[in-house]
């Protein structure tokens, strides 16, 4: 007690609490950095009731301009540089519970208003958030250390430093094998190249695996699974009886642009806007079915121009959810609540897909024409003809007419019935019954083709001008013959101009007045012009041709094609989403916080494309490589790939993916495989993935890639490598979606008579990604694997683990099948012991010997299973199969051994 | 006396109509209803999270029991949907006025400004198809095409005025079960697995049967995770093949031999873990041990050769086959066992009139037999077993049917038949905290609109919620950088309908 | 670095409730070692003053800091914060002041008399900002601020005064945080007749005879997300059956003293009146029944055991610690099981058993979980036995005994548990005339013997078909 008496003592302790207390009053002194600072207090606290969503008070503090402007009150809240005068803080410090904000919460926290109110002091700017700004070259962290491979890594290796971690050790050679020949093929090593690699101690061994396998075919079909989602690519429409859609070659045309290294710009450039290039292919035209894979609604009575409208809406979601990373589509009702986007922008960016020529319809139009190769010298030859004997236009014209049928009008179009109605998607007439076609422009259209079906003896169709009792300007005597179901038909019209409404009436003196059934279904209109080049020589021909290739069967594809001008939508602004509430009209237009259009970019799709592909654009290089590191890594730079916006979670090394992404587009002209070989040689890349306890504490989801990268393989990923482990993966590409085996009873579609139809012979083992894939009945594993539904885009798998995954693995009959090839395989080249053969089956999968504990288990299993099927010749046959060698209840156990092997953690899982 | 004079107002509207004799066709476009008044809902919903609230999901053990937000009085639910919309006025919804107007053109004030699914021109009304009675003490009223149900009536809440803005069954049954008429949001059911969890980790958390030959309109979407991860998707179980898919071993295997391979495969995988230390093979291991589980405990519990004759005379059962009645006895057993939400649907009452099954006074009544004895068995097993209280059992469909009769094409249909009607229609809920024999909501005399205490289907799932024990506003999960929930921005309670 | 530091205020603030405590008990520990060293037989006393003081009065010092930094950071009643803030630096000043006259060794007894009073003041106020003001005198109404349905059964309900017996209670419980003697909200105050009648910044708030012209029932009446809406939506609401009664009572002339039977009474009402007199409806819906006192946490190493015999264990709800165990994914149910309930039994509400080999014997460890309310014990193998034992779980309200070997003598024991409320007795040897007399036993519970059947009818079998037509 005696030193308490010490008046030192006391005086210092008092000096001591006040000098602590003086520190918590103390002002910062730093500048104040909006982001990191301002922007989080202003999204928690403020933004619900003054952002893009609601401005209560006239007040919003989401854009420079709305926070500085007046609000109700009649004046400014916030005075740059007066924090005293600023009725934002004075509101923020009030006593008043009436007064303060935010309104019925919580105040501020002292530390909060200091932030705002030295904010305000120095100017009150609003910063912008990373990922809105332009991609700049990074300056490289200078380290140096045995580790680093290559500037991955010295970024990475910072980080590490900052956080006081060191990285692991490179994984044994089998494991980076098999880790680096997954993530860029989807499948195992070949035994050949694997073997090779193994053997080879040169220090290019590694390189020359990576350039093998990104060199290979299984890259493209890999890399094109991951689109799929994106893309939300199914081979079904969508909605109840979820019809069948022919759309597989987008697939197809995926798996070669990868492979074919396609640059990342053009690749989203053709997928956006291949239609609207010059002279464009059916490849390029196939590209543009990326934004055809929305759903299609045929369910009866459903208003088509509500499921168009979802469609157009869902492009313009896709393309910043998939493409840029952020969640554009909160900004459909309202202002973005926390991201500088306005309502209005959103309706801009919309109308660069509103005049798309597709509308719902069941037959899916527009739809790409594929001639045979015949037809296809035959359409060459008319085109050349055309442009030789009227003009280059004309040539072009008549090649998009009879690539694509387009521009007709669909008979949805039709109204004001009379004795008839809209069927489906076709416009229906009864005998004496009569519909109008509204608008049709007139002006220089010659010729009114028509595509329809009339039952019974035909008929005539009368075409009147303007009204049932307007001038009757054709009368057209329909074909009668049931065959072909849907007959073309094509006439001349009188010369008017201006725009017109028609109205078709239809008559069959034959079918007896008050009968029901329908007398003729319109499916769709053209007006044009006569054929060109009259009197040319071979006009006769080429005529002939152009009917012919009108008619010609051929396999079809949906894709985009632009409305021309007579039947263009005008775009507004949905008031509060609401499609039915129609606000101002808006333009094509990009959001104003980020890069301008290019200047040369025309004001369509293919503009936006330019703009999606300029090196100024911020997004999209970013979205693209974030997403091959998650691929790569199990977790992106910024773990949310979908929204890299003030609210997604920010990145763990924002500089390298920034340097990543500057690489991307310049040293590396936008190539993925490039990227995609920086990456994997990193030094981060190739760690081994044990993790000691400690950094497993600190780091359990590997932000820091202190370690190597163990995830659980993707569905597509599980299924390939167990069909490639038991010899019997097909090498076929490309073509037609497959049906592999699926239990009874999974499609049960209303309406619908679709069944699932096994594949026969190699299709039964294809790659996963050639898997049929219906909508609302997907393939079982790859759900139960965390496959989505693809309705909409997908942009990240969450991945999980269940019983229903080890059922799917352990029971599922394709596992049992690829069990039985898989231990077949094993007693062909594994020798002659059990033990031998367990051995081999295991190096085949992992390229590595197996660990005594691991063989002894496997014997133990193998052990029981043959004392049980040697004394049970029944169930040796049931489990077995068609195995024979060495003997049936060998063989099962060998079986039971191999579908054990199929499902090791460490096989499921990338090591 | 007011609804005299509106009876007669409309019989007049009614006549004068068909004097005017024309065949006037009415195609009136874009009601004030469809995909865009939803649009703005389930899109400002998507936007509009509370960034406080964490997330419930551990991908270690995602199907953990987790408590309630508050003690909720159902711990299970069983959710009757009838796929493809009954009529509501032939079982439910007694309006005597209706049939006055049989027969008579549809006045054009009831077609002014509405969009049909199938109806074109002006149709006829079709007067109730069905006898009612006021039934229990409650006074509920039913019609004879449920004379079982009509004994438990004072069990149930009836919602009279249910109404929704889809008239297309696909949309309409998945803004009923995900809250958003266009596919891509999770379930009712995967919410409630997402925020409860299961109390029996040997059987799947939320189970779906279908029956009546053809899944919902919707397909598996209606009982998918959306964004949510995909554990919490909806286990289809069937009555035909596994039960629930690749639950059975191979053929040849026997549950010893299945028990020796799962020893080895774990044996490995505890290998794996020493040399790794990565947390994942430990669940691994851990879903390893339970899929062994689960493949006798699902088939246990699908059987029910073993329930008592009684039973099944009471449910109308027959073991083998694929019912209606099968699925309710079913549900209940999974109920029993701790399954937190069964999800049923049963498909084909879609009564166009378009044949006489489709006939609102044929195949109808056909279709109630096949419901009628279950549901109420159902309930009357429940209540005996001491688990209605905490079951909160739900019928309902995605929308109801017009007082017209349809014509479709303009055309008179060959039998009674009833277009798709969004308005206003019937559901009815019973059990966990349920106020039976009351009766909410009034609809106007010919059931074509709402009078008062409009139910929509948001307030359905968020009273749900709540007796679960959730705040249906607070039950969010994060996706795309923003926090979703079950009932987008709107959902109330509906708090008379409980104890 | 700065942030840091301002952070720190933040949390430093956060520990003044649990600060203020140490001035208090220390201070008051001083005061009583001087009054008690006056004594001499307590004289060896003097020698830890000193000590007793300075470590009081650095506490005080630092309760002071910590609670202006909490004062910053969250809201609280201006006028109660002024007050208790000033009397605390005083009383931080006074400890000083008598920390260095015991130094001087001054005569103290005086100051610390002050100082004692100061503390309790202080302490007072401190409580009634956290607490509310009546926090002291109020006994244990701890219902009335919880909300929900509230209501103790009322005797006599008609002969009572409208206002005092019916109205005041629901104004007390639901308005006067905000509209009585503290904070007068908009001017408005709903503590006495006179501030009722006087209305506040927008007017009268009632209009005698005229709910629907009085501000106060509109505002009550407002949808809940409007701004308008009272009680504001944060707060606990009026139940249905309070804005029942306040409507009536102003319809009925808002009186302050007319007894309830001189008032016109609906239909509606009397309903009401019937609630509020029996309290049968409120406690048969009930069946979320958990304690209303609180408890501690489980030990995590209890509930870890059990969960790894596949035994379910879950929290009732977020926010409370009473568990709720199911068995019913147990594998190979052994007696031992049940002993692991033991280390829960405070949490233990809600247990179920259903369809284990559960015997007599075991029942020995289920009794000694008092706290349970709800027992599924449902196709055991339980016997009258058993079930007499069952007697000792005073609390239970939901007893499942379907399926088990109890007879109608044996339940009949069960009849002095008298919070029970429902009993099921499906698949039992009871005989329906048993049942009868079981009811009779159990007056206020529901006793369900099952047996249900669903009669066979004509129309059952019947098909419905379409008329032939020729």
């Amino acid at each position: 007690m005696h030193f308490l008496s010490s008046k030192k003592l006391f005086v210092s302790v008092l000096l001591l609490v006040g000098a602590v207390t003086y520190l918590f009053f103390q002002k910062p002194l730093e500048k104040i950095d909006y982001s990191a600072q301002v922007k989080p207090i202003l999204n928690k606290n403020c933004i619900s009731c003054h952002g893009g969503v609601k401005q209560k008070g006239g007040f919003s503090v989401l854009f420079r301009e709305d926070a500085l402007a007046n609000t109700k009150a009649g004046k400014p809240a916030i005075i740059p540089g007066s924090p005293q005068t600023s009725e934002f803080i004075k509101r923020i410090t009030s006593k008043d519970p009436e007064e303060r904000m935010p309104y019925k919460h919580a105040p501020l926290s002292k530390q909060d208003i200091q932030i705002l109110t030295q904010w305000i002091k120095e100017g009150a700017q609003w910063g912008e958030h990373w990922a809105y700004t332009e991609i700049k070259p990074e300056k490289i962290p200078d380290y140096s250390s045995g580790w680093i491979k290559n500037e991955i890594d010295q970024f990475v290796y910072q980080k590490l430093k900052q956080e006081n971690l060191s990285p692991s050790d490179e994984a044994d050679k089998s494991i980076l094998m098999r880790r680096v020949s997954l993530d860029l093929t989807g499948l195992p090593p070949a035994q050949l190249a694997a073997t090779r690699f193994l053997a080879d101690d040169s220090p290019k061994a590694y390189e020359n695996l990576v350039d093998d396998l990104l060199a290979s075919p299984g890259y493209g079909e890999r890399w094109a699974s991951l689109w799929l989602d994106l893309a939300r690519y199914a081979d079904t429409k969508g909605y109840e009886k979820d019809g069948s859609r022919n759309i597989w070659r987008y697939r197809d045309w995926l798996i070669r642009a990868f492979n074919s290294d396609m640059p990342y710009s053009d690749f989203i450039k053709e997928q956006i806007a291949g239609d609207l290039m010059p002279n464009p292919d059916d490849a390029k035209y196939i590209a543009t079915s990326f934004n055809r894979n929305t759903m299609t609604n045929d369910e009866g009575g459903t208003d088509d121009e509500e499921f168009r409208t979802a469609a157009v809406m869902d492009r313009t979601n896709t393309t910043w959810s998939a493409l840029m990373g952020t969640t554009f589509n909160c900004v459909q009702c309202h202002s973005h609540p926390y991201d500088p986007f306005k309502h209005e922008e959103y309706y801009k960016f919309l109308s660069f897909f509103n005049n798309s020529r597709d509308e719902d319809v069941d037959l899916e139009y527009p739809l790409l024409r594929q001639y045979n190769a015949a037809d296809s010298l035959k359409l060459n030859t008319l085109v050349d003809w055309i442009k030789t004997n009227a003009s280059p236009e004309d040539g072009k014209k008549y090649y998009t007419f009879l690539k694509t049928w387009q521009p007709t009008i669909n008979s949805l179009q039709c109204d004001k019935y009379i004795n008839g109605a809209q069927l489906g998607c076709t416009a229906g007439l009864r005998n004496l019954g009569s519909c109008r076609l509204k608008n049709v422009v007139l002006d220089q259209k010659e010729q009114l083709t028509l595509r329809y079906n009339a039952k019974l003896n035909a008929g005539n169709l009368y075409i009147y001008l303007d009204s049932l009792k307007g001038k009757l300007i054709k009368t057209v005597a329909l074909k009668s013959n049931q065959t072909p179901f849907w007959k073309l038909q094509t006439i001349d019209l009188p010369a008017i101009s201006g725009t017109h409404n028609l109205f078709f009436k239809f008559h069959n003196p034959a079918i007896p007045a008050l009968d029901e059934t329908t007398g003729v279904r319109f499916d769709w209109f053209a007006f044009g012009t006569k054929f060109p080049g009259k009197g040319k020589p071979g006009y006769d021909d080429a005529m002939k041709s152009f009917s012919d290739l009108m008619e010609a069967p051929v396999e079809t594809i949906p894709v985009m094609v632009e409305n021309n001008k007579d039947q263009f939508r005008t775009s507004h602004v949905f008031e509060r989403g609401n499609r039915l509430v129609e606000g101002a009209v808006v333009t094509p237009g990009v959001p104003h916080i980020l890069n301008p259009m290019p200047a040369d970019a025309p004001k369509n799709r293919l503009g936006m494309a330019m703009w999606l592909t300029d090196e100024k654009n911020p997004l999209v290089a970013r979205t693209m490589v974030n997403r091959l590191w998650e691929q790569l890594f199990g977790y992106g730079i910024a773990e949310t790939l979908e929204d890299l916006g003030t609210q997604g979670i920010a990145p763990t090394h924002r500089a390298l993916l920034d340097h990543l992404s500057w690489k991307f587009i310049h040293d590396y002209q936008w190539s993925l495989k490039k990227v995609l070989k920086e990456i994997v040689l990193s030094a981060t890349y190739r760690q081994e993935s044990k993790v000691a306890d400690g950094l497993l504490k600190k780091d359990p989801m590997n932000k820091f890639f202190a370690r190597g990268p163990r995830v659980r393989l993707s569905a597509e990923q599980i299924r390939d490598q167990s069909l490639a482990v038991s010899n019997v993966l097909s090498s076929k590409m490309y073509g037609k979606s497959v049906m592999p085996y699926q239990p009874e009873g999974i499609w049960r579609s209303p309406y619908s008579g679709d069944v699932w139809k096994e594949s026969q012979g190699e299709d039964q083992f294809r790659r996963a990604i050639y898997t049929y894939w219906k909508r609302t009945a997907p393939y079982p594993s790859m759900i139960t694997f965390d496959g989505g539904a693809r309705e909409v885009c997908i942009t990240r798998r969450i991945r999980t683990d269940t019983p229903l995954q080890a059922l799917t693995t352990l029971n599922d009959s394709t596992y049992l099948v690829m069990a039985r090839y898989f231990a077949s395989r094993i007693v062909e080249v594994g020798g002659t012991e059990v033990n031998q053969q367990i051995a081999k089956g295991y190096e085949l999968m992992m390229y590595k010997p197996i660990s005594k504990v691991r063989l002894n288990a496997l014997m133990e299993l193998y052990n029981t299973s043959y004392a049980k099927f040697r004394n049970d010749p029944k169930a040796s046959e049931l489990m077995a199969g068609h195995l024979e060698k060495p003997d049936k209840p060998k063989a099962a156990s060998l079986v039971m051994v191999a579908s054990a092997l199929l499902n090791l953690d460490e096989w499921l899982n990338k090591n | 006396m007011r609804d005299d004079n509106q009876t007669r107002r409309l019989i007049k509207e009614a006549e004068q109509a068909r004097l005017q004799q024309y065949t006037r066709r009415h195609f009136l476009k874009d009601g004030a209803m469809g995909f865009g008044a939803l649009a703005l809902g389930s899109l400002l919903g998507n936007c509009w999270g509370n960034s406080g609230s964490k997330k419930l999901f551990d991908a270690a053990n995602p199907l953990a029991a987790r408590p309630p937000m508050f003690p909720g009085k159902a711990k299970s639910v069983i959710y009757l949907h009838m796929a493809g919309a009954p009529s509501q006025l032939e079982l439910f919804s007694y309006k005597p006025e209706l049939a006055k107007l049989d027969g008579l053109d549809c006045p054009p004030s009831l077609l002014e400004g509405k969009k049909f699914a199938f109806i074109r021109g002006v149709p006829k009304m079709l007067g109730p198809q069905a006898v009612f009675k006021q039934r229990g003490e409650s006074g509920l009223w039913l019609s004879d095409n449920l004379p079982h149900l009509a004994t438990v009536a004072d069990d149930i809440a009836m919602l009279n005025a249910v109404t929704t803005e889809q008239f297309n069954h696909a949309p309409a049954q998945l803004l009923m079960h995900t809250g958003s008429a266009r596919l891509g949001r999770p379930s009712i059911g995967s919410w409630v697995t997402y925020g409860m969890g299961t109390e029996n980790n040997n059987l799947p958390g939320f189970v779906v049967l279908t029956s009546g030959g053809n899944n919902p309109d919707a397909g598996k979407s209606v009982w998918g995770s959306g964004f949510l991860p995909s554990v919490y998707q909806g286990v289809q179980c069937r009555s035909e093949g596994d039960p629930v898919l690749f639950i059975k071993d191979p053929k040849g295997m026997d549950r010893d031999l299945r028990r020796a391979s799962i020893d080895a495969i774990n044996k490995v995988n505890q290998e794996q873990y020493s040399e790794y230390n990565d947390p994942e093979t430990l669940s691994r291991i851990a879903q390893y041990e339970m899929a062994y589980k689960m493949q006798i405990s699902v088939p246990d519990v699908m059987n029910i050769n073993d329930e008592p004759q009684y039973i099944h005379d009471m449910y109308g059962t027959q073991p083998g086959k694929t019912s209606f009645a099968n699925n309710v006895l079913l549900a209940r057993k999974l109920v029993e066992k701790g399954v937190r939400f069964v999800q049923l649907y049963d498909w084909g009452w879609d009564t166009h009139g378009d044949s006489a099954g489709n006939a609102v006074d044929i195949g109808l009544i056909n279709k109630c037999r096949k419901v009628d004895r279950p549901i109420t068995a159902l309930l009357l097993d429940l209540k005996q077993r001491g688990l209605l209280d905490e079951t909160l059992v739900i019928w309902g469909t995605e929308f109801g049917r017009t007082p017209m009769q349809e014509n479709r094409e303009g055309k008179k249909m060959p039998f009674k038949g009833r277009d798709h009607h969004a308005a206003a229609f019937n559901m009815w809920m019973a059990g966990g905290g349920i106020k039976g024999g009351t009766s909410y909501g009034v609809t106007d005399e010919i059931g074509y609109n709402i009078v008062s205490g409009k139910t929509e289907a948001y307030d359905i799932q968020a009273t749900i919620l709540n007796q679960l024990g959730f705040d249906h506003e607070k039950l969010t999960y994060e996706s795309q950088g923003r926090n979703f929930r079950l009932t987008d921005l709107s959902g109330k309670v509906i708090k008379d309908i409980l104890t | 670095m700065v942030v840091l530091a301002l952070n720190a205020t933040e949390f430093i603030g956060r520990f003044h409730p649990i600060l203020v405590h140490l001035p208090i008990g220390i201070l008051i520990l001083a005061v009583l070692f001087i009054g008690l060293s006056l004594k001499e037989r307590f004289s060896y006393l003097k020698d830890a003053i000193g000590i007793t003081l300075f470590l009081g009065m650095l506490s005080a010092i630092a309760s002071c800091i910590s609670g202006y930094l909490l004062s910053q950071s969250e809201s609280y009643d201006p006028g109660l914060i002024f007050k208790h803030q000033w009397f605390a630096i005083a009383l931080a000043a006074t400890s000083i002041v008598l920390y260095v006259l015991h130094l001087k060794q001054k005569q103290t007894t005086w100051i610390a008399g002050l100082m004692a009073v100061l503390l309790l003041i202080t302490g007072h106020l401190g409580g009634s900002i956290t607490h509310g003001a009546d926090f002291l005198f109020k006994g244990s109404s701890a219902a009335t601020s919880r909300g929900g349905q509230e209501h103790k059964p009322i005797a006599n309900i008609q002969d009572g005064a409208a206002y005092a017996t019916l109205i005041q209670p629901i104004f007390e419980s639901k308005c006067i945080a905000c509209h009585g003697l503290e904070k007068q909200k908009a001017k408005l105050r709903l503590d006495d007749p006179a501030s009722i009648l006087k209305g506040g910044e927008g007017g009268a708030a009632i209009v005698a005879g005229q709910a629907e012209q009085s501000n106060l029932m509109n505002r009550i009446l407002l949808a809940k997300d409007n701004k308008d809406h009272m009680p504001p939506s944060e707060k606990p609401q009026l139940t249905k059956e309070e804005i029942d009664l306040v409507e009536w009572w102003i319809n009925g002339g808002a009186s302050f003293d007319r007894k309830v039977s001189e008032i016109q009474q609906t239909e509606k009402i009397k309903q009401v009146f019937k609630n509020l007199t029996s309290d049968q409806s409120n406690e048969e819906i009930s069946l979320v029944d958990i304690p209303e006192t609180s408890v501690s946490k489980a030990s995590e190493s209890a509930v870890q055991k059990l969960r790894e015999r596949g035994i379910t264990v879950v929290p009732v709800a977020q926010n409370s610690n009473y568990l709720l165990v199911n068995y019913v994914a147990i594998e190979a149910f052994s007696a031992k099981d049940l002993t692991l309930l033991k280390a829960i039994s405070d949490q233990l509400i809600w247990l179920k058993l259903p369809n284990i080999s559960l015997t007599d014997d075991d029942v020995d460890d289920l009794v000694q979980l008092t706290n349970l309310t709800r027992l599924y014990v449902q196709k055991t193998n339980l016997t009258d036995q058993g079930i007499a034992k069952l007697t000792k779980l005073s609390n239970l309200q939901y007893l499942n005994l379907s399926g088990t070997k109890a007879t109608a003598k044996g339940v009949a024991s069960l009849s002095i548990l008298k919070n029970l409320r429902h009993l099921y007795l499906y698949q039992t040897t009871i005989t329906e005339d048993e049942l009868k007399k079981l009811r009779m036993e159990f007056p206020k519970t529901n006793v369900d013997g099952g047996g249900y059947q669903v009669p066979k009818i004509e129309w059952d079998t019947a098909v419905s078909r379409a008329p032939i037509v020729k």
